[in-house]
């Protein structure tokens, strides 16, 4: 098994210009590190929604504070998309992607996918269990995400969005059985039971794939 | 002109793995197999051989697939593809030395 006579530099060549496409490894790694900034932006989203509900009462207060606690998560969601991106095109750039296949923008489809999910529940509120509802809903757009593959992601990329998606809906169900019809009680609790699941879950999830890969 | 080049690297499927690995760092054995569309058991004599000259380890890790073997470059490694890069440039650059350049 030594070098192979007719062997040519030009052959040497294309071989290694045949295994730059491999790319993989930087994909998931890339994939991992996006997970983890939406476990972030969904962490940072959900103690500020502490602070502004549970802590100061923000919310109840109407007017324009109203308003800015109803959007106050749409900056912090850009900033996810931006930062998406960035990363999408760092990966893309360093494993010399042509420009025409960038896939860097089908981020931005989930994005909206995800904020329009988001709208809809909040103009056709929730059933009965609205924490838990509320909860499981993150996840379901996790699924929506990996079961259409709308990030076009590598086979273990894709098994991570699902996990993710699996485990906040059940958490979700599971909260929204637990505390039955009393919204009250759903609510006092729900920043304590999202954080670390809708959060928690997802930063985990990708810290361990982006390492791992 | 093999003479010149590392042996152990210039072979088709040899340059072709430390190419990838040079590039991400560390892949799996599963990833290299199909990103690279070789047979099990090529990839294995192959990689083995680099593994023996110090160019590549390997390791077994737990990733979302379960456990795989992971190939990581060495320092070696990457010290013996950059020689063997260089010493590619120098041949084409010798081999195309004094011919008429197009306008």
């Amino acid at each position: 098994m030594s070098s192979e006579p007719g062997f040519s530099a030009g052959d040497a060549a294309e071989a290694i210009g045949r295994a730059s496409a491999f790319t993989v490894p930087a994909q998931r790694r890339a994939e991992g590190v996006t997970i983890l900034v939406w476990g972030l932006i969904s962490t940072i989203i959900l103690l500020l929604n502490v602070m502004f509900s549970d802590l100061y009462g923000f919310m109840h207060r109407g007017g324009w504070r109203e308003a800015v606690a109803g959007w106050y998560w749409a900056p912090l969601a850009l900033l996810g998309v931006m930062a998406t991106i960035a990363v999408w095109r760092i990966a893309e750039v360093s494993a010399h992607v042509p420009a025409g296949r960038r896939r860097s923008w089908k981020f931005l489809v989930s994005a909206a996918v995800a904020m329009a999910g988001l709208t809809v529940l909040l103009l056709i509120g929730t059933p009965v269990a609205q924490a838990g509802f509320a909860v499981a809903s993150v996840g379901l757009i996790w699924l929506v995400i990996g079961i259409f593959d709308l990030t076009h992601a590598t086979p273990t990329g894709r098994r991570s969005i699902l996990l993710v998606g699996t485990a906040i809906v059940l958490a979700g169900v599971i909260y929204g059985l637990m505390i039955g019809g009393n919204n009250d009680l759903g609510w006092r609790y729900f920043s304590r039971v999202a954080t670390p699941v809708a959060g928690g879950v997802p930063t985990l999830v990708g810290l361990w794939q982006a390492l791992r890969s | 002109m093999a003479e010149t080049l590392d042996p152990v690297i210039h072979q088709q499927t040899r340059l072709q793995i430390i190419s990838a690995l040079y590039r991400n760092g560390r892949a799996s054995f599963t990833d290299l197999r199909d990103g690279l569309g070789l047979t099990a058991g090529n990839l294995a004599s192959h990689v083995g051989r680099l593994e023996a000259s110090g160019y590549v380890r390997s390791r077994r890790r737990l990733s979302m697939a379960g456990q795989e073997v992971h190939y990581v470059i060495t320092s070696t490694g990457v010290q013996a593809f950059d020689a063997y890069t260089q010493g590619l440039q120098q041949l084409i650059a010798s081999a195309t030395a004094g011919l008429p350049r197009k306008q």
